[in-house]
């Protein structure tokens, strides 16, 4: 384990009866790295999130947080982490200075550091023109602050974040997203989410997960870069005559090139052209289209979004899962009568 | 546990419900001592005929000791049933619960809260005794080791209410439960009455331990029973809290 390590999960797996809800999660997080949880709703985001957070402890597999093992070391576990989960549980009949106060005081904080911890937390949040407030009557965008405020009130170096952004209006959310940036500067940060544009934004690395398993690990870039099955090339040109898409099909490396019928603007018309993506054909067809004399409007690269890596893999995971799911099946009744046999003795 | 201690006690007064109970259960027993008095006072009357004085503390104090040991059963219930139960619906809990603070400690700290809220409560009510006081010469030995035998009955109960109120997310179900097996408590002293069961079922009567108490007879079986009774409750509770850990 390196030392930089901050959080070392290894096979991490948790079953709720014959349900496996995480299935054999290994991750490292390094020091000041914001990670991201990827994955659709019920992929083991959340179920993970309470292990690391020491709601419940794991069947098998191990993780060490800041040092400390969540089996062993709880308490040190949990004082080394600020935790907000999913749908922001707070005390409606407290304001929110003294609720607060109360997470400060329940973490540890000696009362020598309380007033400077806490008004440090809400400055952080941009809470102090609601610190009075009751918690019941405060916006849902103000909620999620508080919900982050009692997370970092005592500076823990980790901090988990369950859907910080599930709700919120986009402007709330941008907010929400600045402050977790900010805060990825000073600790390290776990954050799950279904929604794509969020980590690539905030996240250093992602972990996409999905019933249960991690299927990808890598950063917002790589993963563009290796889910890229190809390069495609947009080129628009305008009034081409009817021997264009003829022509662009006979530049070296050009796999298919199709015509797209919509036609933006008077006299201009798209060709998708795809090539594989060890040959970059912008050069060839930029000469092409000029030694022809033709209007180049347009040429640029299409990218394939993380959006459209998400549901690729997840889709591709599905599949292999109902190839593997008759397997599977025989597997399970085999266990099933194992045990059935182990309480009969 | 002081932060959650300060917690509760803050959410019981910040509330009308702490307010309500106390000032509801100061009338009742308010009503039950100027009762009391009047029927003592006719007692003493007639009784003056008679060559016998009626000895006060057998007929006025302890009555009203156990009569307040009564009323909490009714008023308890009320006090425990949010102690987790609300937590539990809201989620607080679990973020409660990924705290650096044992179970131990939440456990504690809700138990003390409630207490302080019945310590008011049996305090005010102490104004009754202190009016007889002035009035007529009273045991208060015996009054005092009945308002100890109050506090281990409180305490007693309320670790059951909280064991109730940690069982789900509805309050309801949490007095509803409390209510019951505190009704239970007491309907074992009335099978006391009957006799061929006296020896099973009667010490099983969280009121005849009371009783003893009021008497001014600190016996350590009374303490034993309010003791165990008490530790099996927060016992419960806290594997109630774990079994998060190890349900699957």
């Amino acid at each position: 384990m390196s030392k930089s390590c901050m959080i070392c999960a290894e096979n991490l797996t948790k079953r709720f009866g014959q349900h496996t809800a995480v299935d054999g999660v290994s991750f490292q997080v390094e020091q000041g790295e914001v990670l991201g949880f990827l994955g659709p709703n019920a992929a083991g985001k959340t179920t993970t999130m309470k292990m690391l957070t020491c709601y419940f402890p794991p069947t098998s597999g191990n993780v060490t947080i800041n040092g400390y093992n969540v089996m062993e070391n709880s308490l040190e576990v949990r004082r080394s982490i600020g935790f907000l989960p999913e749908n922001v549980p707070l005390y409606n009949d407290m304001t929110v200075r003294e609720y607060i106060e109360f997470a400060a005081r329940a973490k540890g904080v000696r009362s020598a550091d309380l007033d400077s911890k806490v008004k440090k937390a809400l400055e952080r949040c941009n809470l102090e023109n609601v610190q009075n407030q009751l918690i019941a009557t405060i916006s849902r965008g103000y909620r999620q602050r508080v919900g982050i405020g009692q997370a970092i009130v005592n500076e823990p170096p980790v901090l988990i974040f369950d859907e910080p952004t599930v709700g919120l209006d986009p402007a709330q959310i941008k907010d929400i997203r600045e402050l977790i940036k900010e805060l990825g500067r000073s600790s390290t940060v776990i954050l799950s989410t279904h929604i794509l544009p969020e980590v690539s934004l905030t996240c250093n690395r992602i972990v996409i997960l999905n019933h249960g398993k991690v299927v990808a690990t890598d950063t917002p870039e790589n993963l563009e870069r290796k889910m890229q099955k190809g390069n495609r090339f947009r080129v628009i040109l305008l009034d081409p005559p009817a021997e264009a898409e003829q022509t662009l099909r006979g530049i070296p490396g050009v796999v298919s090139v199709s015509k797209l019928d919509d036609e933006d603007r008077a006299g201009h018309v798209a060709f998708m052209v795809d090539t594989p993506s060890d040959c970059d054909a912008s050069g060839s067809i930029a000469s092409a289209v000029v030694t022809k004399g033709w209007n180049l409007v347009g040429l640029q690269a299409e990218k394939m979004s993380l959006e459209d890596i998400f549901i690729d893999i997840v889709q591709s995971d599905a599949s292999a899962d109902e190839r593997s799911a008759g397997a599977e099946q025989a597997g399970e009744d085999a266990a099933d009568s194992d045990k059935a046999g182990e309480d009969k003795e | 546990m002081y932060a959650v201690f300060l917690r509760e006690v803050k959410s019981y007064f910040g509330s009308i419900m702490a307010w309500a109970l106390i000032a509801v259960y100061l009338l009742i027993s308010g009503y039950l001592v100027a009762f009391s008095l009047e029927d003592y006072s006719q007692f003493s009357m007639s009784a003056m005929q008679g060559m016998q004085m009626p000895n006060i503390n057998e007929l006025l104090v302890q009555p009203l000791l156990s009569t307040y040991g009564f009323l909490l059963l009714f008023f308890l219930p009320l006090l425990t049933m949010r102690l987790f139960a609300e937590e539990r619906r809201s989620g607080t809990l679990d973020l409660l619960l990924t705290y650096p603070i044992t179970e131990a400690q939440i456990i504690f700290g809700k138990l003390l809260a409630a207490m302080t809220v019945v310590l008011l409560m049996l305090v005010l009510t102490l104004s009754g005794f202190i009016i007889m006081g002035r009035l007529t010469p009273i045991d208060w030995a015996a009054i005092t080791s009945g308002y100890v035998g109050l506090l281990f009955m409180a305490v007693c109960f309320i670790s059951m209410g909280m064991w109730a109120s940690s069982l789900s997310g509805s309050q309801l179900v949490a007095a509803s439960i409390t209510y019951g097996g505190l009704l239970m408590l007491w309907i074992f002293s009335a099978v006391d009455k009957l006799g061929f069961l006296k020896e099973k079922f009667g010490d099983l009567s969280a009121l005849n331990h009371l009783n003893n108490m009021t008497r001014g007879v600190v016996d350590t079986q009374d303490v034993v029973y309010f003791v165990a009774l008490s530790a099996l409750f927060l016992f419960l509770t806290a594997r109630v809290l774990e079994s998060r850990k190890w349900r699957g």
